[in-house]
């Protein structure tokens, strides 16, 4: 349904925003685009929906290439920006009427399109309200409803659940799945749990590059010999521990987590070397006179590959 | 990635098309400016050639060569810019109308370039006239010379138009010159003015200005016996000054087929003597010799009660508007469409005006030119000429006025039944009387409203020029003239009050009520939109009732499960 | 094909009238230019006289206010706001997105104009008569230069996104090419001769001299092509402009 090939997008700094993007993504699939804020997620979105051309490379849409036919690629999307931008002065109603006649809808259709989607996204209570007037979940919703509209075939979705609260969010979530039944998705977080609830296939970016490009399970699969850290050392001051703690080699990334009670604080290390690190820690935390309260290796979940994926790009090439 | 680098490519493409696009924008702007089009949307086509040079052109039958000499700086001034564009566009018309005997020729001349000051000189010569062009500015104050004008040459004759910095009259201007040339004209006119107080230099100036520019040729005469021998038409003043043998003289004038445009009061303001009437009746032979023929300038003053111009007086705060119905306004429902002196004014102002009765014999054959309203009185005698007078409605206005008219044909002599006075001494009455005879006359009931005093509209002027028109040339040419060039007064209420009533229900319907009127759309915008709004809200209430419910269980639902 | 410049145009009209923008130009434009027109630059009825001409000549100065005030926020208000993010995911080419805001501009700009034939027309009926064929030339002109004025302004919006860079850019070119005709008249400033070049030059742009001919009645080819062309060339460059964005 889509394909990116070798995607080049420079602003003009130093280094591309992104650089050398490919992937593909079959119809029907709910991807998640998974990256630290600035990896380039919302700019690979912006190239796909043609609002951005790319410098190098190209994005297919259904065998169609987003440079030669534009408006029809266009007509295909459905898309729902980061900020879902809206025009605030008019009412929701309006605006998904503009939204419909823009989209070609016409007569009888186009009313009962902006009825069906109104009651989708439960916007019936704000139908009439101006959009200035609406808090955020309900814009994110209008900016929902109006990239559905015309019933697309891939809908696009940046950060959609940024800014909205819990409850908002699994609404949310539940729409989004009741939709993947019939439509190619794409949708970019930096939030794991939306992509563990929500999404078969995910595809992490960072620095403009494609880190991972797996299914879930695969993803999972692939790291499960990964290992990871938790321990709780008791010292006077978490200055001092944070200062030795981090710098044990064997780990690609020691970070503390919570202090458990006045002085005894929790750390997770990401193990390169087990063993090493467990000696080393052991010896530090004695040299120092502290003391090692608990200590136990863990299998990593999503969140911890993602860090580990994302927490330094040399590193992860050379593990590649 | 080939795909990215030809749409680069199309991008430089496009900006390289879009420089070329530019560049045929301008050449193509600048190429209109040669070749171009124009349509000219004014009433009577004040900017293209009208029916009359048309006809005229026709009368052509050897080469007419029209060169069009103008200095190049004067095509840098802003206005004199366009009157060159004008003219330059006139005279191509001319040479395709010109069913090739017109040969239009245009030299662009500067002072600057040594070998066109030979040239200057001699076209210099043959008329076209230098003008200082530029006036000071701040400190400094600059001027150039430069001068646009026209030299005509046919059948080995040559005339010229001087200055041309102006596109009024140009067509007219031009169709004399080339009527000159082509022999069309005939005559002169002379200007008289008889008057035991008044003067052309001092009350008449603007009147003899104006005719003498549009006829260059005019001779101003001091008494009818010395009417030169080519002066064909009289512009005569008054003629209160005239002796019995002036009088003859005069009436031999027009016995010989001469042509005159009277201008007489049949009561004359008293303005020197504060203590004496303020009016009496003119004591003017030519009004008795005028009477003969049969057009009586009657000693009366008319006023128009619905028509007039107001006097304006000093009140305690502002001008106030006085009624002064003796200071007529004719206007264009009683002015003679069908006559080509007036057919084309909208409006003219007469002060002190007399009445003007025709005989029964010439009844059918003058044609009235001016008349008041039909709401307008006349007063003979105990003339009351005061502001206060009038202030309210006195006298009951119940009948029309001529005030002036145009008449062509037999006239009788006024010394048809006398015999002839002795000629003053030293003096020889040359040929016999004649006591029959065809002329041409225009005679206007009031002198007062071309006098320096009281001339400040053009439209005054023109009717002048246009009755010396109809006078010495067939007519035609009286259209030209005009074009274009009359006011557009706004003539269509009389009632003073009425117009300023008028005037100010546009100013504030205009720029008050309808901007009123947009805030009473913006209010009806403003409410019909929330009503639908909330239609919509209640449209939309049927379907969010049962929804919602089951939406917030599951809403719960889920949160469980994602703890 | 569905015309896809109607709901552009449609959602661009809505947005000036369903909020105060259409009303605070229209009634200023109204009441203002009225004003002048009447009082203080010697209009119909100062000078007695049926005809719009004062009317016409001062509109370019008008123009430069107003017509920036009005047109300033159609991209930079979409650009401050990320609504331009939509605009250009929807299915419609770009061109026809400018058409439909150009033309929403124009028409408030028309709807103006409309406002001030009722001088004639309540004047003809009451007081005096006009010459229509001139009427229609200087308002078919006043159009064309509106046309020009506000492909200026969108350019300027375009590559601005603050309303009031953008108003500010646009009021300054549009004032400094009105005043260029002005400036050559010889009242103002005398051209040393070797700078008369300069002087064609400004005359030839200017967009108040080309005005001229409009407002005594001629319809000249030259006016309208420059007319024409000034927008046109604007309204690529806006066009471009957006295009640009896509580059960057």
């Amino acid at each position: 349904m889509i394909k990116v090939k070798n995607l080049v997008k420079n602003y003009g700094g130093k280094t591309p925003a992104v650089n050398d993007v490919t992937f593909s993504i079959g119809k029907g699939e709910i991807v998640g685009l998974l990256g630290p804020n600035g990896a380039g997620k919302t700019t690979i979105m912006k190239m796909i929906t043609g609002y951005l051309n790319p410098s190098q490379g190209e994005v297919l849409v259904d065998g169609i290439n987003t440079l030669d036919d534009p408006i029809s690629v266009k007509s295909k999307i459905g898309y729902l920006p980061e900020r879902s931008p809206l025009y605030n002065d008019m009412t929701v109603y309006e605006y998904l009427s503009f939204v419909a006649d823009v989209r070609g809808l016409v007569g009888n259709e186009k009313y009962q399109k902006i009825t069906d989607m109104i009651v989708l996204v439960n916007l019936e209570k704000v139908v009439a309200r101006k959009i200035k007037e609406l808090s955020n979940g309900y814009k994110k919703r209008v900016g929902l409803a109006s990239a559905m509209i015309h019933d697309p075939e891939i809908l696009i979705l940046d950060e959609p659940t940024a800014g909205l609260d819990p409850n908002q969010i699994i609404m949310f979530r539940k729409i989004l799945r009741r939709l993947s039944e019939q439509k190619t998705i794409i949708l970019s977080t930096h939030v794991l749990s939306e992509i563990e609830a929500i999404c078969e296939k995910v595809i992490i970016i960072n620095s403009g590059k494609i880190v991972a490009d797996n299914t879930l399970q695969e993803l999972m699969e692939n790291h499960s010999k990964e290992k990871f850290l938790d321990f709780i050392v008791e010292a006077e001051k978490l200055a001092d521990v944070e200062k030795v703690v981090c710098n044990i080699d064997g780990a690609w990334n020691v970070e503390f987590e919570k202090k458990e009670t006045k002085n005894q604080f929790r750390f997770k290390a990401l193990l390169s070397s087990s063993e090493e690190f467990k000696t080393k820690l052991s010896e530090a935390v004695n040299g120092k006179g502290w003391k090692l309260v608990y200590a136990e290796e863990k299998k990593p979940n999503l969140e911890e590959i993602f860090l580990k994926l994302t927490a330094n790009t040399q590193e992860i090439e050379h593990v590649q | 990635m080939n795909k990215t680098e030809a749409m680069k490519l199309k991008k430089r493409e496009s900006t390289v098309i879009f420089l070329l696009i530019l560049v045929n924008i301008v050449l193509f702007y600048f190429l209109m400016g040669k070749v171009y089009l124009r349509i000219d949307c004014t009433q009577g086509k004040k900017y293209f050639i009208s029916q009359p040079t048309v006809d005229l052109l026709k009368k052509i039958d050897n080469k007419l060569v029209i060169n069009y000499y103008y200095e190049k700086r004067c095509k840098e001034a802003q206005g004199i810019s366009q009157v060159i564009q004008y003219v330059d566009d006139m005279l191509q018309e001319y040479e395709a109308k010109g069913n090739g005997m017109v040969d239009y020729r245009r030299e662009e001349l500067s002072f600057e370039n040594q070998n066109h000051l030979e040239k200057i000189a001699e076209i210099e010569k043959l008329g076209v006239k230098k003008v200082a062009l530029s006036q000071s500015e701040g400190t400094e104050s600059k001027s150039t010379l430069g001068f646009s004008g026209i030299v005509l040459t046919y059948k080995g004759k040559t005339s010229s138009i001087g200055v041309i910095f102006s596109d009024a009259k140009f067509e007219y201007m031009l169709d004399v010159e080339i009527s000159k040339l082509l022999g069309l004209n005939n005559g002169r006119v002379g200007i008289l003015v008889s008057s035991h107080e008044k003067t052309l230099d001092k009350d008449f100036r603007y009147l003899y200005q104006y005719v003498t520019n549009e006829y260059s040729d005019a001779e101003v005469i001091y008494s009818p016996g010395a009417i030169p021998e080519d002066i064909s038409t009289l512009l005569l003043v008054g003629g209160e000054t005239f002796s019995e043998f002036d009088m003859y003289k005069l009436d031999q004038f027009m016995m010989n087929g001469g042509k005159m445009l009277m201008l007489a009061n049949g009561v004359k303001l008293n303005f020197q003597n504060p203590y004496g009437p303020p009016a009496s009746v003119t004591e003017n032979q030519v009004i008795n010799m005028l009477a003969a023929y049969g057009i009586t300038i009657n000693h009366d003053l008319v006023g128009d009660n619905e028509s007039y111009n107001p006097v304006m007086q000093r009140g305690s705060i502002f001008a106030e508007r006085m009624r002064y119905p003796m200071w007529v306004k004719v206007i264009a429902e009683n002015i003679n469409r069908k006559n080509p002196i007036v057919d084309e004014f909208n409006e003219v102002n007469m002060f002190w005006p007399s009445s003007i009765t025709i005989s029964d014999e010439l009844k059918d054959k003058v044609q009235p030119l001016l008349k008041t309203t039909n709401k307008s009185w006349s007063m003979a005698e105990d003339f009351k000429i005061d502001v206060d007078s009038y202030k309210y409605p006195v006298q009951e206005g119940k009948s029309q006025y001529l005030l002036a008219c145009a008449y062509e044909g037999a006239l009788k002599s006024f010394f048809k039944d006398r015999d002839a006075p002795t000629p003053p001494e030293g003096t020889e009455l040359k040929g016999g009387k004649i006591s029959e005879g065809n002329g041409k006359l225009v005679v206007i009931a009031n002198e007062d409203f071309i006098s320096n005093d009281f001339l400040n509209r053009e439209d005054e002027i023109y009717l002048i020029l246009n009755s010396l028109d109809w006078l010495t040339k067939d007519g035609s040419l009286i259209k030209i003239r005009n074009k274009g060039k009359f006011s557009r007064p706004l003539n269509k209420v009389n009632n003073l009050s009425m117009l300023n009533l008028y005037k100010n229900l546009i100013i504030t319907f205009t720029t008050v009520i309808i901007p009123l009127g947009f805030i009473a759309a913006a209010i009806g915008v403003f409410t019909s939109r929330r009503r639908f709004r909330k239609v919509l809200e209640e449209q939309f209430a049927e379907y969010s009732e049962q929804p919602q419910a089951e939406e917030t269980e599951k809403v719960e639902e889920e949160q469980n499960g994602e703890e | 094909m569905y015309n896809k410049i109607y709901p552009i145009y449609k959602r661009e009209m809505s947005s000036y009238f369903y909020s105060s923008i259409a009303y605070i130009f229209l009634i200023l434009f109204v009441f203002m230019t009225n004003i002048m027109f009447f009082y203080f630059f010697g209009g119909i009825f100062k000078e007695e006289t049926a005809s719009m001409r004062r009317y016409f000549t001062i509109l370019p100065y008008v123009f430069t206010v107003f017509i920036p005030g009005l047109a300033m926020g159609s991209w930079a208000k979409e650009k401050s706001e990320g609504t331009i993010e939509m605009l250009f995911t929807y299915p419609v080419a770009q061109w026809k997105i400018v058409a439909g805001k150009f033309l929403a501009v124009l028409t408030l700009v028309g709807i103006a104009l409309a406002c001030s034939l009722f001088i004639p027309l309540l004047t003809q009926i009451f007081v005096g008569d006009f010459d229509w064929g001139q009427l229609f030339t200087q308002y078919l002109g006043a159009l064309l230069m509106a046309c020009a004025y506000i492909a200026v302004t969108f350019f300027m919006s375009s590559i601005t996104s603050e309303l009031i860079d953008s108003f500010l850019l646009s009021a300054a070119t549009l004032l400094l090419l009105t005043l260029a005709g002005y400036v050559t008249s010889a009242y103002v400033m005398v051209f040393p001769d070797w700078l008369g070049w300069l002087k064609i030059f400004l005359n030839e742009i200017s967009l108040s001299t080309h005005f001229g001919n409009f407002s005594k009645g001629v319809i000249h080819s030259t006016d309208v092509i420059y007319y024409l062309g000034i927008a046109l060339v604007f309204f690529y460059c806006n066009i471009k402009a957006l295009e640009s964005k896509k580059w960057s």
